[in-house]
């Protein structure tokens, strides 16, 4: 009896150990929501002094690199996508579990919604990376339909069936990695997400209107439950709506949120009649309707990190040791704009300069028809010290010092980076003809024919910063695509 | 999911004496959770047959004039109501609807209307049962039952009430009987129970379900396909059948296991059999032996000489047919079986000579290969009718499939745009494989999972069950994103 009870624990522990493991596999890991959560339990214990919550809103314009290296603010953007107030509410719960904010930043554009239950995405994103708690249980109950409850809080049954999806962050979730929906994860962000692609935005005037217009109840409520949250936690709370293309039916909800705010002496900043102030060029700074850049989010944190240290007090915490992950941040966010800057520049001058970046390995091949002596391509060369009178073709650089040249003849050479593989070679093709190849984890980066064919990796964030050709065939053009 | 565990432990904890009791509520709750009014027939025809053998028996007691004539009449009136019963609930539109067909032709004004009744959940099982004591009683093969809750709960019995086996007084209500003496702690029993449980899961979740996405893709639009795809979903739904079938009659044996009782086997790899006849010793064993025990023997059996054998089978297999369901495809389907017996019967003595003539041997694997291909395809062949909509779908679904081959769907990937990709055929075929290796040890060692298992060393065991936990809770066809099917045997 004894044996068989020790035998049918060993094996249930065994059993559960491994099931816990292919559940935690399986589970959803957006980086827009599930992810952020994640990653946010992974911090020391009473580390981040501004946490930040909302929707995209407050996760792509609340650059925490920049408030802490201008500020010394370690602040979190525990924000996921399109989330109601009664999302921000249980976030902040969470928040609370395992954080003492000197400060809680609500981003406002929730305030606005006019929904009373999310859509499927967003319950899962909003609610399946909380740990298992009666708080989860009432996120999710509050988030589905009376009816559809039951389905959502059985999360397992609607992700086991995602295996054909998996991919490196469900297995190491640590690391950097491209979700099921294509958004990257990068861990050291602080749950900011940054995008390097503009848009011209036409920003509506929203300053002449005056009139507020009643919130939706449910939105209403969870607000006003967000706000005595954090006073029950003597925690001071600010809300702030970030700057996006908003309507005007937004803009009223949110004088009647800024009244509410008010009624608990809580300040409120809609930084969308600020834009001047702030310095937003809506010609570039916009990577769509709603998002920022990493340039334009840089310009609004600037504003906003300005802000928070004259109206609250927020320790800096720049020096010290327990904060090595917002330097990594803060590093990662200001090589990611450079490489954005890189990435945008579109003469063969400025591309040059930006290029002695010494984070950036360049893999440079010279294509076809093209002539290494030739002016331009020859300048473009020396310019990254290489000499064109030499006979190679194909060269691999890291900030100053040359790694790789191959000649004419076959040859190939292999690197490998923290999570990429990196190939340069030479192949025949026949007849004596050889081609350049630089392949990235199986892709080959080939712009041009005739000309050179440059790839920018950049070791700080680990990625294809740039890669573009320089087309001798067509007045040395940039070509990108 | 909860049911069971609660129910089981309870079932140990509570007094020995109340597990009958216990037992049947638990039955009775199970049944009432899909439709509760049903609960008021198989109430109907336990007390039915309960009170028919009581009658029986006293008539035996108490030496009446006629005792033979009036164990009689008892016995017909209780089978007539009890497939009334049937009749009724499952035949009833079949009915009206294959008069009013006859009747057209006659340009004879249809009869209206219709019932508008749903097909009680294992109405068939539970009947057939019940028929089966009150014939065993008749027979004065086994005395009546006169413990009332006892035999309610033989006739209800939750693992085997909604898709079998169809189990015999004999075997289930012996060992209800000594309900009291099942020892609560059997370590080697529970895990023989759970191993079947876990199987009968895999079976059901991981294939059957997954095979069912090809299956019902061809099938509900089989004027799209060609020969190829239309041979892979008849292939497919032979596999689907005996996954959705056989792994409920597992669930039910392993979860009688852990609460103590044996029920017969159901299932013993069908599709290895070398012929139609062995198929049928093979496949819903319950079943094709009651059809024997009561219908095949009551008419003659082959004790009435030749013909009268083959209008037996005959008619044993279109009965058989009509219980699988009510309509004309199902009769197409038992009476393709009937035929393929008699057929092979007959070409017996032909075969033989042949075989002599051409000195082909019979005693290496090749022969006996052969045998088996030439038997699954009869097999996958009836099958068609059986899942085909209607019998005119069926023709139509056969015609194509020689009309319009489609070879090289083979050979280009065409095969996986069928509703399964590459990914899912990929867990199709390594569950299939595992099947597989599962079956051959049945058939070649002649052992069920869990023995086979307990003879290895512990770690291949617990392997062995973890992987097959794993692919469960992975692989599985369960949640929001995909309706888990009904198992499809239940309204048989």
């Amino acid at each position: 009896m004894k044996k068989s009870i020790i035998r049918i624990a060993s094996f249930i522990l065994i059993l559960g150990i491994i099931l816990w493991k292919v559940n935690s596999i399986l589970s959803f890991k957006f980086a827009d929501g599930n992810s952020i959560l994640a990653d946010f339990y992974r911090l020391e214990k009473n580390t981040v002094d501004v946490v930040t919550i909302g929707s995209s809103h407050a996760y792509a314009n609340f650059n925490c690199g920049v408030l802490w290296d201008e500020y010394g603010i370690a602040s979190y953007d525990l924000a996921s996508s399109m989330q109601p107030t009664w999302n921000s509410y249980y976030y902040l719960k969470e928040a609370l579990k395992t954080q003492q904010p000197e400060l809680i930043v609500l981003e406002g554009f929730g305030t606005s919604f006019d929904i009373d239950y999310s859509n499927d995405s967003r319950i899962v994103k909003n609610t399946y990376s909380m740990k298992w708690s009666r708080d989860k249980i009432e996120a999710i109950t509050v988030s589905a339909t009376e009816e559809r409850k039951q389905e959502f809080l059985l999360d397992y049954a609607r992700y086991h069936n995602r295996y054909a999806t998996l991919n490196r962050g469900d297995f190491f979730p640590e690391s950097e990695y491209l979700d099921s929906n294509n958004y990257w994860h990068y861990m050291d962000t602080m749950g900011q997400y940054l995008f390097d692609q503009f848009r011209r935005m036409e920003i509506m005037d929203v300053s002449k209107i005056h009139e507020p217009e009643e919130l939706n109840e449910k939105a209403e409520e969870y607000y006003r439950k967000t706000i005595e949250l954090a006073q029950e936690n003597n925690i001071p709370i600010v809300v702030i709506v970030a700057p996006y293309a908003l309507t005007e039916e937004d803009q009223r909800r949110f004088l009647r949120a800024e009244e509410i705010a008010e009624e608990y002496g809580v300040k409120f900043l809609n930084t969308n009649l600020l834009l001047d102030e702030i310095g937003i060029n809506t010609a570039r700074d916009y990577h769509d309707d709603v998002h920022l850049t990493v340039q334009g989010s840089r310009k609004f944190s600037l504003y906003i990190g300005q802000y928070l240290k004259e109206n609250f007090e927020i320790t800096d915490r720049r020096g010290d040791e327990r904060y090595g992950a917002w330097d990594r941040c803060a590093a990662y966010t200001e090589q990611f704009r450079k490489n954005m800057i890189l990435k945008n520049a579109t003469s063969l001058d400025k591309i040059a300069k930006r290029l002695s970046n010494q984070n950036y390995r360049l893999l440079i091949s010279l294509d076809g028809n093209a002539d290494a002596e030739d002016e331009v391509i020859g300048d473009f060369l020396s310019q990254q010290g290489i000499d064109p009178a030499s006979s190679n073709v194909m060269w691999m650089k890291e900030g100053k010092s040359m790694i790789w040249e191959f000649d004419g003849e076959e040859a190939k050479q292999y690197m490998s980076t923290k999570l990429h593989d990196i190939c340069m070679k030479r192949v025949p093709e026949g007849d004596g003809i050889y081609s350049n190849k630089i392949i990235v984890d199986k892709k080959e980066y080939r712009k041009v024919d005739n000309g050179l064919n440059v790839v920018v990796f950049d070791t700080l964030t680990d990625r294809v910063a740039d890669s573009f050709g320089i087309d001798s065939d067509n007045n040395y053009s940039i070509v990108r695509i | 999911m909860i049911f069971f565990p609660v129910v089981l432990a309870l079932y140990f904890v509570i007094p020995k004496k109340a597990r009958t009791v216990w037992l049947l509520l638990a039955s009775y709750y199970f049944y009432m959770s899909w439709n509760a009014k049903y609960a008021v027939l198989i109430g109907f025809s336990t007390l039915l047959t309960y009170g028919s053998g009581i009658l029986m028996d006293g008539l035996a007691d108490r030496k009446v004039r006629d005792v033979q004539g009036r164990k009689k009449l008892i016995l017909a009136v209780c089978i007539l109501l009890n497939l009334g019963i049937l009749a009724v609930f499952k035949y009833g539109n079949f009915t009206i609807e294959s008069v009013n067909k006859i009747l057209n032709i006659l340009h004879i004004r249809v009869i209206e209307g219709r019932f508008n009744l749903l097909l009680p959940v294992g109405i068939s099982f539970y009947t057939f049962q019940a028929l089966g004591y009150i014939v065993d009683v008749y027979r004065g093969d086994v005395k009546a039952e006169k413990n009332l809750l006892r035999y309610a709960l033989f006739v209800s019995f939750f693992p085997q009430l909604v898709a079998g086996p169809i189990e015999r007084l004999k075997n289930l209500l012996s060992q209800m009987k000594k309900i009291t003496e099942i020892k609560l702690w059997n370590a080697r029993r529970v895990a023989s129970g759970a191993i079947l449980m876990v199987w009968g899961f895999f079976m059901k979740m991981v294939i059957a379900d997954r095979v069912a996405i090809l299956v019902d893709t061809v099938f509900n639009d089989y004027r799209m396909y060609g020969s190829t795809e239309l041979i892979l979903a008849a292939i497919g739904f032979s596999l689907q059948i005996y996954c959705d079938f056989a792994s409920y009659s597992m669930i039910a044996i392993g979860a009688a296991k852990i609460m103590g009782f044996e029920l017969m086997e159901n299932f013993n790899t069908p599709y290895f059999a070398r012929s139609i006849r062995d198929f049928w010793s093979r496949w819903h064993i319950s079943l094709s032996t009651w059809f024997k025990d009561y219908l095949y023997i009551p008419l003659g059996g082959n004790r009435k000489g030749n013909l009268r054998r083959m209008v037996n089978i005959m008619i044993v297999f279109l009965a058989s047919g009509l219980w699988h369901g009510a309509g004309w495809s199902f009769v197409v389907w038992g009476g393709l079986h009937g035929m393929y017996q008699i057929v092979g019967d007959v070409l017996q003595k032909p075969k033989e000579r042949w075989r002599q003539k051409f000195s082909v041997k019979t005693d290496c694997v090749s022969w006996k290969l052969s045998q088996m291909l030439v038997t699954f395809a009869l097999v996958v062949f009836a099958w068609i009718f059986f899942r085909a909509d209607s019998l005119k779908e069926a023709v139509g679904f056969i015609e194509r499939m020689i009309t319009r081959p489609t070879p090289w769907l083979l050979f280009n990937g065409g095969i996986y745009e069928l509703g399964l990709d590459r990914v899912e055929m990929n867990i199709l075929v390594v569950s299939v494989v595992i099947l597989l290796a599962v079956d051959l040890i049945r058939y070649v060692r002649k052992q069920t999972l869990d023995a086979f298992l307990f003879e290895q060393n512990l770690w291949f065991e617990w392997t062995v069950v973890i992987v097959l936990i794993v692919m469960i809770f992975v692989y599985g066809k369960y949640g929001p994103a995909f309706d888990p099917k009904q198992f499809i045997y239940f309204q048989f």
